[in-house]
Order: structure tokens, then C-alpha cells, then sequence
């Protein structure tokens, strides 16, 4: 069964590059624009793992990752941040907010890939 | 008798003797008529001359009183002229001697008595009125009462036996209280002259006092200080200097008409000093505002201390018009607003800006790579070689982006090290690995030499990270054939950092150049090399915000070695 990815980014072309990178690996996505968003897919669909932006209209990835980490449901699903705050002290922030790892933009499709399967196996 | 106080006593001797005079002169013409009638009918004229010459002597008596009586108190008087009255005493003395011995044989029996009893009123008198003058007393009655003595002894008669010896002892009483009187006499001029003494020390004693208080009052009028005094009981002010008038702009008579509740916005506050005053403290530091007399409010700093002013509680205040530092407070304020402000306006720009600039890079970055890994389908040869250099150039924009971001962030003072404890030599191997493959791929040595017994060291792991990766960087970029070598030594407390190449050198013209922004030893290498040319000018900065400092040393032809010093335990600076 393929694995099922929640992208969290409100930038359209963030969010087609991710896609076509994730389908084109063999896996499922599931695309959220908002934070609130990001947390309804969670309480609804069965997710893998989650490729949360920060920088979001609404609440913040950092408030729906806590959100999400706090569903019983979605307790154990990795969040990775992804992130074009490369300032000081965003990785312990995204840490401290429950995400489980830290990707900044821009970043290289290979290797985010390689990080989403180094989560998933 | 005191010597000092002799001229005094002379002057008293004086003022005495003449204002006796008067009783003197009419005494001596009394006893001399009475004399003269006692004895007219008994003897020749010739010898009454002796009561007669009396009488003359007592002219110069007469006239001194006539020309002294009306005479101011002479400032001294002579000792002459006190021995000169003592010498006329004497002979007034003798010549009543004289004048009663003349006749004194020739009268009866009861008018001897009388003529002797009449010497012996005269005696006691003259003692009497003179005892200021003990000479001229004892000049005058002792040839007297000498001879009464001496004829009532000799005298045949019964009678005058006792009349000898009541003479003797009036004698001896006479000059008991001769001798008493000139005592106190003396004692009352010391008194006088030492009380005259007191109030002269009194009068410049006082004549200091107001000089002092002239000149306190002159140094108080002169400090430009607001002062103001106001009694305890009510308030009321009871001296205020021209400052203090002018800093709650009334006239000097209208502010003392006020009490110092009328300087106050809120009376209360003054009742609230004047309690603490009353209850032993001290007011100093005060900042308050005070009420003009037009109603408008001056910022102030008061002291205030308890004191007391003609005899009554009182409080001294001393007032600093602070208007000008208040203001300068509220400039300064403002200006540190704005800074702040303006350094928020500049953190949030860069923070916009970073993630304006890094939005589409992602997505010309992303798509590139995904283009060129087949993800749209096959790629033609050619396409594939054009997308590897938009990638590369996408690269490089994004590396520029970053350095830029970063020189900024550390210029505006945004840049705080995180420090912690790490490895010198995790740092160094982090670094080998991470650029292995380079070295590698342009058949270079990788030389590292780091002792493995270095101190545990306390500093910004990433940023030091990212200084040696950018030498070692630079230095794998430059250098064709050869070798890199990365060596740490301790030194002083401090690591010892150098990366060697084996490349062509840094003119000695360029080896300052390199660290400023934008600039490498050849304009066109930046190009051919890569790289963004903030690399070095970063590093500089953040070795110096460890409290190091960062250099090279080379000559053209023979190679490059970066160095840089940093303290084992770099400390936060301020």
C-alpha cells in the first residue's frame, strides 16, 4: 500500500513540486493550503507523515503541528518543518513545537526525498 | 592693685575727687570759720592766719572743681596728679596741725575741745568722702589725729585720758575702713573695667557674627540654586533667593506672602515631605512637579533637610530645576524609540525579504531538479546541459541570497552567537566530510591534523562550522594540484586554526582586499571559481565576535594559509 503525504504549503508551485516529487516516487498525496486546513486532513485521512510550511495564512505551521501532534489519531505521524526561515534558533522552535525534522527552503527535491523515506522506513 | 587695671583707677580716682570737691572745699571753710570763732577772742590776729591760710589752700580745690565739673570723663589721668593730690592733702593735714596748735593754748578748756572734737569731724569726713584716695585720706587725717592723740595724752587733765584712748581707736577704725573702702573701691573699677571689657568682646563678637552671616548670605545669594526656608508650623515661607522666585516666576515679596502648599500641585504631597521631615528624615532626590505662580508645572528635584531659622522649626529646601534633563530624557527616549523601531523595521525587512527571495528560487530550483531527474519524462542531451547551468545559477543566486542575508544580519548586531560546549575536533571532521568529495573530484590531498586531546571548548559550533568550511572551501576552489592541509593547536587558551593550500598565492596588495565584501584576489575569479565574495568578510566577523581574529599569510606562487585564533572558551561579549 502507498504511503499517504500531507503537503502543508500555501505557495501553489511549493506545493506542485512536492507533489510531482512524492507521485512520482509512488506515494499518495494529500495537499492543505492553511493551517487549519493541515489540521481537519489529519483528523480525517490516515496519514504517513506530514511536510509542514511555517509560514502560513492563519495559524502557523508550528501552531498546527502542535495541533496535530496533539490528535490521538496523528500522535505519531512525523512532521518535518519545511521552512525558508533559515534564522537562528527556527530548528529549536520547529523542535519544540513537536516537528520531528527540519528542512529549509530552498531545498533540493532529491534530497528531501531521501529525508521523507529516511521517515517513513 | 592690679596693674592692669591702675590707668581704670586713676580715671575713677579722678572723676571721684572732683565731684568731692564741692563737700571738701565748703568742709575745710566750715571747720576754718568755726576755728576762727572759736578762738577770736582769745588771740592776737596773727595767729588765725593759720585757719585763714587754710581757706587759701582750698582755693586751687575750688578752682579744679570749677574748670573739671562740666568735663566729659577724661580718658587717663596721670599718676602725678594723683601723688600731687596726695601731697596737697598732706599739706592741708599739716596746716591744720598748725593752725590749731597756734591757738589752741590761748582758748578755754571747752573750746580746745571743741577745736580737737572739730579735727576729728574733719577726719572722719575727709576719710569719709576721700577713702578713693587712700594717700591723700592718710596725708590728710594722720597729722591730724596724730597730734589730737598726742595732745589729749600729754594734757594734765583727767577728762582727756580717755579722749586719747577713744582717739587711738578711731584712729585705728579710720584706717580700718580706709583700707576696706579702697578695697572695694578697687574691686568695683576691676568689675567695671572687666564689664566693659565683656561688652567690647560682646559688641566685635556680634559685629563678626553679622559679618559671617553677610558673607554666608553673599555666597547663598550667589549660588544659582533655587533655596527657600519655611516654617515647620505653617508652612509659611520665610526666605526664598532671587532662583528660587524666579523658578515659580513670582516677585521675591509675592513668593514669601505663600506657603510652600501653594508651590504644590497636590498639597498633600508637601504635607507628606513635611511628615517624613518631622519624623527625622531626610528628603534628598525628590522628582516632582511644582506649581508656578501662572499655574503652569516646572519639573524638580528637591532636597529638603530640617533647620531651625529665628528661633523656630523650619525646612531648608534646595530645588534643582530639572526641565532640561527631562527633556533631554524624552529626547533621548524618543531617539532610542525610533532606534528600536527602526531595527524591528529592519529585522522583519530581512525576514520578508529572505522569504520573498527564497519562494520562487525554491521553485526554479525544484522544478529544475525534477525536470532533470526525468519526472516530466525523458530530457533531451542538450536541454539536460542548459537546465544544469540554470541549476547552477540557481545555485549561486541562492548561496549570494544567503551570504547577503547573513553580512547583513551580523551588520545590523543580529547575529548573537549560541554558545555551547563542542568538539574542535568534530568541527574539523565535519568539515573534511562534507567537502571530501570536491577534493576528490579535483584530485587534491586533504590533509587534517588535529591533536585528539584538545580541551572541551565553548563557542558557536555552527558558526565556526561554517568559518572553516568557507577557508577550506576557498581553498579546494583555488588550488589546481597539491594539496590542503587543516591543522589545530592549542596556544594561550586559545585554538590556533590553519588551512594551507598549495595554489597560486595572494599578492601582498590583495591580502587585506580578500576580506572586504565583494572582492577576491582577481576580479574574474569570482566568476570562474564560484563563490559570492562575502565568505571571508562573514568569517572575519564571526572569529571576531568569538573574540578572535582571522588572517592570511602568503606569497604569490608558494601557496596560501588562513589562520585564525579563537579563545578555547569564548565568553559572550557585550
Amino acid at each position: 500500500m502507498s504511503k499517504r503525504i500531507l503537503i502543508v504549503d500555501d505557495n501553489e508551485d511549493n506545493r506542485r513540486i512536492l507533489r510531482d516529487l512524492l507521485t512520482a516516487a509512488g506515494m499518495d498525496v494529500v495537499e492543505a493550503v492553511t493551517g487549519e486546513d493541515a489540521v481537519g486532513c489529519a483528523q480525517r485521512e490516515p496519514l504517513d507523515l506530514v511536510l509542514m510550511d511555517i509560514q502560513l495564512p492563519g495559524i502557523d505551521g508550528y501552531e498546527a503541528t502542535r495541533r496535530i501532534k496533539a490528535l490521538p489519531a496523528t500522535k505519531a505521524v512525523p512532521v518535518i518543518a519545511v521552512t525558508s526561515y533559515a534564522l537562528a534558533g527556527d530548528e529549536r522552535k520547529a523542535r519544540d513545537a513537536g516537528c520531528d525534522g527540519y528542512v529549509s527552503k530552498p531545498f533540493s527535491p532529491r534530497a528531501l526525498l531521501a529525508k521523507v523515506r529516511e521517515y517513513l522506513a | 592693685m592690679r596693674e592692669d587695671i591702675e590707668p581704670a583707677i586713676r580715671v575713677e580716682q579722678s572723676v571721684h575727687l572732683v565731684a568731692q570737691l564741692p563737700t571738701l572745699v565748703i568742709g575745710n571753710w566750715t571747720g576754718a570759720l568755726i576755728g576762727i570763732l572759736l578762738s577770736v577772742d582769745h588771740v592776737a590776729w596773727p595767729r588765725l592766719l593759720g585757719f585763714v591760710w587754710i581757706g587759701v589752700m582750698t582755693l586751687p580745690m575750688a578752682a579744679n572743681w570749677l574748670k573739671l565739673r562740666r568735663k566729659p570723663r577724661p580718658a587717663q589721668v596721670s599718676a602725678r596728679r594723683i601723688r600731687l593730690a596726695a601731697w596737697h592733702s598732706l599739706v592741708m593735714g599739716l596746716s591744720w596741725v598748725v593752725a590749731v596748735l597756734l591757738v589752741l593754748g590761748a582758748v578755754p578748756t571747752i573750746n580746745q575741745a571743741s577745736l580737737l572734737f572739730g579735727i576729728i569731724i574733719m577726719c572722719t569726713g575727709a576719710v569719709a568722702s576721700i577713702s578713693a584716695l587712700p594717700y591723700s585720706a592718710l596725708a590728710y587725717f594722720v597729722p591730724m589725729m596724730t597730734t589730737v592723740l598726742v595732745v589729749s595724752a600729754l594734757h594734765g587733765a583727767l577728762p582727756y585720758k580717755p579722749i586719747a584712748l577713744l582717739t587711738g581707736l578711731l584712729f585705728v577704725a579710720l584706717s580700718g575702713f580706709l583700707r576696706q573702702n579702697w578695697r572695694t573701691f578697687q574691686r568695683n573699677v576691676a568689675v567695671a573695667v572687666e564689664r566693659a571689657r565683656l561688652a567690647d568682646e560682646v559688641r566685635s563678637a556680634a559685629e563678626e557674627v553679622r559679618v559671617a552671616q553677610q558673607r554666608l548670605q553673599s555666597i547663598i545669594d550667589a549660588i544659582p540654586m533655587p533655596l527657600a526656608i519655611f516654617r515647620l508650623r505653617d508652612a509659611r515661607t520665610v526666605y526664598a533667593n532671587r532662583w528660587a522666585a524666579d523658578l515659580v516666576g513670582l516677585s521675591l515679596p509675592d513668593m514669601l506672602s505663600r506657603t510652600s502648599d501653594e508651590f504644590f500641585f497636590d498639597p498633600r504631597e508637601n504635607r507628606r515631605i513635611l511628615d517624613g521631615l518631622r519624623g527625622g528624615r531626610t528628603v534628598v532626590d525628590h522628582e516632582t512637579r511644582l506649581r508656578r505662580g501662572d499655574g503652569s508645572a516646572v519639573p524638580v528635584r528637591l532636597a529638603s533637610i530640617l533647620m531651625d531659622y529665628d528661633g523656630e522649626k523650619a525646612i531648608l529646601a534646595a530645588v534643582e530645576d530639572i526641565t532640561l534633563r527631562k527633556e533631554h530624557e524624552a529626547q533621548l527616549d524618543r531617539a532610542r524609540q525610533a532606534a528600536e523601531d527602526a531595527s524591528r523595521a529592519k529585522s522583519l525587512f530581512l525576514a520578508n525579504m529572505s522569504h520573498e527571495l527564497r519562494t520562487p528560487l525554491n521553485a526554479i530550483i525544484g522544478y529544475t531538479e525534477l525536470i532533470q531527474d526525468a519526472t516530466y519524462g525523458e530530457v533531451p542531451p542538450k536541454i539536460g546541459e542548459v537546465l544544469a547551468r540554470v541549476e547552477a545559477s540557481g545555485r549561486h543566486l541562492l548561496g549570494l541570497i544567503n551570504d547577503v542575508l547573513d553580512l547583513s544580519k551580523i551588520e545590523a548586531g543580529q547575529v548573537t552567537l549560541s554558545l555551547g560546549d563542542y568538539s574542535m575536533r568534530q568541527v574539523v571532521h565535519t568539515v573534511a566530510q562534507s567537502v571530501e568529495s570536491l577534493a576528490a573530484d579535483k584530485r587534491l590531498v586533504l590533509d587534517v591534523d588535529v591533536p585528539a586531546d584538545l580541551p572541551v571548548a565553548r563557542g558557536d559550533e555552527r558558526r565556526l562550522t561554517q568559518v572553516l568550511l568557507n577557508l577550506v572551501g576557498n581553498a579546494l576552489k583555488f588550488t589546481d594540484a597539491g594539496r590542503v592541509s587543516v591543522a589545530v593547536t592549542t596556544e594561550d587558551d586559545d585554538f590556533l586554526v590553519s588551512v594551507s593550500d598549495t595554489g597560486p598565492g595572494i599578492a601582498a596588495a590583495d591580502q587585506e582586499r580578500i576580506f572586504e565584501e565583494f572582492q577576491q584576489a582577481e576580479a574574474s575569479a569570482t566568476r570562474a571559481k564560484g563563490g559570492t565574495g562575502l565568505g571571508l568578510a562573514i568569517a572575519r566577523r564571526i572569529v571576531a565576535m568569538h573574540g578572535g581574529r582571522l588572517w592570511v599569510e602568503s606569497k604569490p606562487g608558494e601557496g596560501s594559509t588562513f589562520r585564525f585564533r579563537v579563545p578555547v572558551r569564548a565568553e559572550t561579549r557585550a
